[in-house]
């Protein structure tokens, strides 16, 4: 009876419209199933269901009477009422979903360290760059900012839901490497230094601390790795007054080298950022 | 709006509780507030009651998948939660309140419930629509554009619950969702505990007895990371006699059943936390 080439006898119909109590469950729920696709016997329905009630009541003119009464009743308050507020987009929404805010104060600490590398540079006659010893470890301040529970205020709800995990993670670090590796590049530039220099231990340094943040948590690693830099590599360089080997251009298919093993590190070990509470 | 009801929505539950806990282990750093809890919730209102200290908050963060159990069992909608397991599809049937509220002060209303709901991976078409019902259950359609650090406290707790309730969770965890809230506004939101308790799992954790009395169907009291009793308010308010503490039959109810529990464990170490009588917690 669903097909809608075979179609119900309208006894069938009348008792369903009288609500009569011998039509078995099954029928009725065949009918109704019916009824649905099959615009004639909704006709008969129809028929059925006002022929108790006088022509003049049916008519349409009753049904636009009172769609106008309430087109009417709801005009008055629309109109009196306040206007609809346009929605602010203060922020670009991939800002605000890429970006956690915590880290805002540690890139403005971040381009105050470059800028003063630049002044130096510019001032200081000398044969070799600060800029260029400090760049390699600048995005790890913002790293390290961006995924502990610390300094991320929601991370209690970040941690709960599906989206957290090392994808979130990489989103906020290319946020802060798009930002800080431009602003470095400048002041590099400034000083008449390539950012192929720099470039590569800046990625292989960041990749090393994703890598091993999961297990030791992102926060620490950032820190030992600037604090290692800064002994290794930064004193030593301020007080000879000389390039350091690790930065010189032959070291850097060895940095690229350590860029993609700390990659497949972090690729095969990104189950330990499901939870960001655990030695954040 | 209508909402469309996906296919997923109505297809049948494979599991027999939403939330099945079998001598659950949690650890708060290094103390294990959570010890041997067995827990079975399905669905309805069920009000978490226990002293400070007593092991709530770190089940309510086990039971949103922060922190993995570090022993027993614990199935979450029929799912195995294990430490460096996959909890991505429980997640998004999560909402959850913490007790201590983080957000970002510079979002407004609607932006941090639109974040939450992405962070939730609804899908982006449903976003819009999913968020301004939420905030308008919650009563801040008129403060939706607001920027959140100029709130206050009560305000924001309503909003830590609409962004809980924007993705309609299938477990919602409200970790003391009525402090700060005036009477008026409590009243509300048991209402909307009631009519989220129709098809969710819904725990609020609590130290408010009356909360539980007017708006839960099931109370789970525990205690040091034991479930001490489960039962339904009236149980809890018929369990107090007299003598004990308390200015309700509720409160009463709840003094002695603790009473109880902790001369229990005094007397056999062995039994803290064992069973009530009621037969309605799990045999070990």
């Amino acid at each position: 009876m669903t097909s809608p080439n075979r179609h119900p006898a309208r006894e069938l119909i009348g008792r369903y419209v009288d609500v009569d109590p011998t039509l078995d469950g099954v029928s009725v729920w065949t009918l109704e199933s019916h009824l649905e696709i099959c615009p004639a016997c909704r006709e008969v329905l129809a028929e059925r269901v006002y022929a108790d009630v006088p022509v003049v009541d049916r008519d349409g003119p009753s049904d636009v009477a009172l769609l106008d009464q309430v087109a009417f009743a709801l005009s008055g308050p629309v109109r009196s009422g306040p206007p609809p507020v346009p929605v602010s987009r203060r922020w670009p929404r991939i800002l605000r979903r890429w970006a956690v805010w915590s880290f805002v104060p540690w890139l403005l600490m971040t381009g105050l360290i470059l800028l003063v590398a630049a002044v130096l540079d510019a001032t200081a006659v000398k044969h070799f760059s600060t800029v260029l010893l400090v760049a390699p470890v600048a995005p790890l301040l913002g790293v390290a900012a961006a995924w502990n529970r610390r300094t991320d205020q929601a991370w209690e709800l970040v941690a709960g839901s599906p989206r957290s995990g090392l994808w979130l993670l990489l989103r906020r670090t290319f946020l802060i490497l798009s930002l800080v590796i431009p602003l470095a590049a400048v002041a590099g530039l400034l000083g008449g230094h390539s950012p192929g220099v720099w470039l590569t231990p800046c990625l292989a340094l960041t990749a090393t601390t994703l890598a091993l943040g999961g297990r030791f948590g992102v926060q620490r690693v950032a820190v030992v790795v600037a604090v290692s830099w800064a002994v290794a590599v930064l004193a030593p360089g301020l007080q000879h007054g000389s390039v350091p080997v690790v930065l010189e251009t032959a070291e850097v298919p060895a940095w690229l080298l350590l860029a993609a093993v700390a990659t497949v590190v972090l690729l095969l070990r990104r189950k330990e950022f499901r939870y960001i509470a655990s030695r954040q | 709006m209508a909402r469309i009801v996906s296919s997923d929505e109505t297809t049948p539950t494979r599991y027999a509780w939403s939330v099945q806990a079998e001598g659950l282990m949690v650890k708060a750093g290094r103390h294990l507030a959570v010890n041997g809890l067995d827990l079975r919730m399905g669905v309805g209102v069920q009000g978490l009651l226990g002293p400070n200290g007593a092991g709530k908050t770190t089940l309510m963060r086990a039971l949103a998948t922060i922190v993995p159990p570090s022993g027993g069992d614990l199935i979450l909608l029929g799912q195995r939660m294990r430490a460096g397991g996959d909890a991505r599809t429980v997640r998004r049937s999560l909402g959850y309140l913490p007790q201590s509220f983080g957000y970002y002060p510079r979002f407004t209303v609607r932006e941090f419930v639109e974040y939450m709901a992405w962070m939730k991976e609804m899908p982006a078409r449903e976003i819009p629509g999913a968020v301004q019902r939420a905030i308008e259950r919650i009563g801040l359609a008129d403060r939706a554009e607001a920027k959140l650090k100029t709130l206050s406290g009560g305000m924001l707790r309503r909003v830590g619950i609409a962004q809980a309730v924007v993705n309609d969770p299938q477990i919602l965890l409200l970790d003391e969702p009525t402090v700060g809230l005036d009477p008026e506004q409590r009243v509300g939101f048991r209402e909307l505990l009631r009519e989220m308790g129709t098809d969710a799992c819904v725990l609020v954790s609590t130290h408010l007895v009356e909360d539980v009395a007017a708006a839960c169907t099931d109370v789970v009291l525990i205690n040091e990371g034991q479930l001490v009793w489960q039962g339904s308010p009236q149980d809890l308010a018929g369990a107090g006699g007299g003598g004990d503490a308390g200015d309700s039959p509720a409160e009463r109810g709840y003094s002695a059943l603790l009473r109880d529990h902790r001369g229990r464990a005094a007397n056999d170490p062995q039994a803290s936390g064992d069973t009530w009588g009621t037969g309605r917690r799990p045999a070990r």
